[in-house]
């Protein structure tokens, strides 16, 4: 019998990396304390094993840059778990996002999920991907959608949109509409929680928890 | 090598500033601008707030001028270190004099540090220092009389003589009792040299360092900036913040001046391209 018994929805920039902004800046502390906070939820669901998911860009298989930010974040937490750790390519279809996610919900054990996951990079013209008015939509809707536990809308993501918006977590968060949603069929309730939603330097991150 | 200053211990690549706080009614940059008790006072509290370690109080000009002698050196400068002293317990206190009876005084009045800009002139200043377990500079000025201007000075090589008198000067400090990790050498920019020879001194300022002393430089709008770049006092500072990030990469560990903010800032950089301090805030791509 699985269970995935919470689930958290943090992003990954390289910024929540021990050090990498050199003295502490606020806005990434700021953020840093929402995602552990999201950690320290799905702590309290008292899991026995963290799945790791996150997406992986073509040229970094062997170790995404989400990953290392999760397991940074796990260790941030102080949180001493088994982690399993699922990379999803960046650009794999919704099909197959949701059949990696009904996989995790089939996994043995009292599943904590920790989904690495960012909206867009467009969302002002300091953004990354400078500003692209179709952002700030995309982001609430898909954000709106998540809270609303909506999985069936996050399964239809426009991929090419995202891709275009470098929203970087639509596969993840496919993953994950696929683990909860079976989770609900098999009796799971979820309740979301919103930690922390901006974005400071034009990528919105939001930090979610469902437990 | 560790640098003791006062309560202080400071690491290998640290980059300290010593500013500069001159009692003199008539020094070269700031014309007598602190020359005022209470002058002084605010400039010590600016320089400390903008990030200077130590200040370097100093009663005479270095340029021949009015004739001051210890009895008004002492008047200028003792009661102003005990007054910093009590204000400030943990600034590093120096006082820039070559006299031994000038020493004494300032010593006990809470001074640190012994900046002997004229190259060891009186052989008793040093006694000072291992007596008060103080500090000491020892510079290169030449073998020129205190207050004096090179007059064609030649070196058959400027740095080896800056070598060779320096330590020489250093390892005497020692040999008297002045504790090892209490002693700086310092080239002497503009001090028995013209500006070929400061210039040289800067390009090897790295034999310096590798003689394993920490050394300070003494840059602050100098003449041979002026004379290198052509401009008039009030145009040094480029020249002499370009002239101190130089140093300081080739391992210089103190730098004297009186600009005190914008040497922060070129120190600081320095220290983030080496790698020893990293970036206030980096976010650049990072997002």
């Amino acid at each position: 019998m699985s269970r995935v018994l919470a689930a958290a929805s943090v992003p990954n920039p390289p910024l929540l990396l021990p050090g990498l902004t050199g003295g502490p800046v606020a806005e990434v502390e700021a953020l840093r304390s929402a995602c552990l906070a999201a950690i320290e939820t799905l702590a309290g669901a008292e899991p026995d094993l963290i799945v790791l998911v996150g997406g992986a860009g073509s040229g970094e298989l062997d170790s995404p840059l989400s990953l290392r930010v999760g397991r940074s974040l796990l260790a941030q937490a102080g949180l001493e778990l088994p982690i399993e750790a699922v990379g999803i390519p960046a650009d794999a279809p919704a099909e197959e996002c949701r059949i990696t996610g009904e996989r995790v919900a089939e996994h043995r054990g009292r599943v904590g999920l920790l989904v690495m996951a960012d909206g867009s990079a467009c969302r002002s013209l300091k953004a990354p991907g400078y500003l692209d008015e179709r952002a700030a939509p995309f982001d609430a809707m898909l954000t709106e959608a998540l809270l609303a536990r909506d999985w069936a809308s996050i399964g239809r993501l426009d991929q090419q949109l995202a891709a275009e918006l470098l929203a970087s977590g639509r596969a993840a968060w496919q993953v994950m509409a696929g683990a909860l949603a079976t989770g609900e069929l098999a009796g799971e309730e979820y309740t979301p929680t919103c930690h922390y939603r901006d974005d400071p330097f034009g990528v919105w991150y939001p930090v979610l928890t469902f437990s | 090598m560790t640098l003791n200053l006062g309560r202080h211990a400071y690491s290998d690549g640290a980059l300290l500033i010593m500013a500069i706080v001159n009692r003199t009614p008539d020094s070269f940059y700031d014309r007598g601008a602190t020359y005022g008790f209470d002058q002084a006072v605010d400039r010590v509290a600016e320089v400390v707030a903008q990030g200077a370690e130590i200040v370097d109080i100093g009663g005479v000009k270095a340029a021949p001028g009015d004739e001051v002698d210890a009895v008004e050196e002492i008047r200028r400068t003792v009661d102003f270190v005990a007054a910093v002293r009590s204000a400030y317990p943990d600034l590093v206190i120096s006082v820039d004099t070559w006299r031994h009876e000038v020493a004494r005084e300032v010593c006990r009045g809470g001074a640190d540090l012994l900046n002997d800009a004229w190259g060891g002139h009186d052989p008793r200043l040093a006694e000072v220092a291992a007596e008060f377990d103080a500090a000491l500079v020892c510079t290169h000025a030449g073998g020129v009389a205190p207050r004096t201007r090179p007059h064609r000075i030649s070196y058959p090589d400027v740095m080896v003589d800056i070598i060779s008198r320096t330590v020489g000067l250093a390892e005497r400090a020692a040999a008297i009792g002045v504790d090892r990790s209490r002693i700086m050498i310092d080239p002497g920019h503009d001090f028995g040299k013209n500006t070929w020879h400061s210039l040289e001194a800067t390009r090897r300022l790295s034999e310096m360092v590798d003689t394993g002393w920490p050394v300070l430089v003494s840059l602050s709008n100098k003449d041979f900036i002026g004379e290198t770049l052509d401009v008039p006092l009030d145009e040094r500072l480029l020249g002499t913040l370009s002239t101190t990030a130089v140093c300081a990469w080739q391992g210089a560990s103190v730098f004297r001046a009186h600009n005190v903010a914008e040497t922060r800032q070129v120190l600081d950089m320095v220290a983030a391209i080496r790698g020893t301090n990293p970036p206030r805030r980096a976010v650049r791509g990072l997002a």
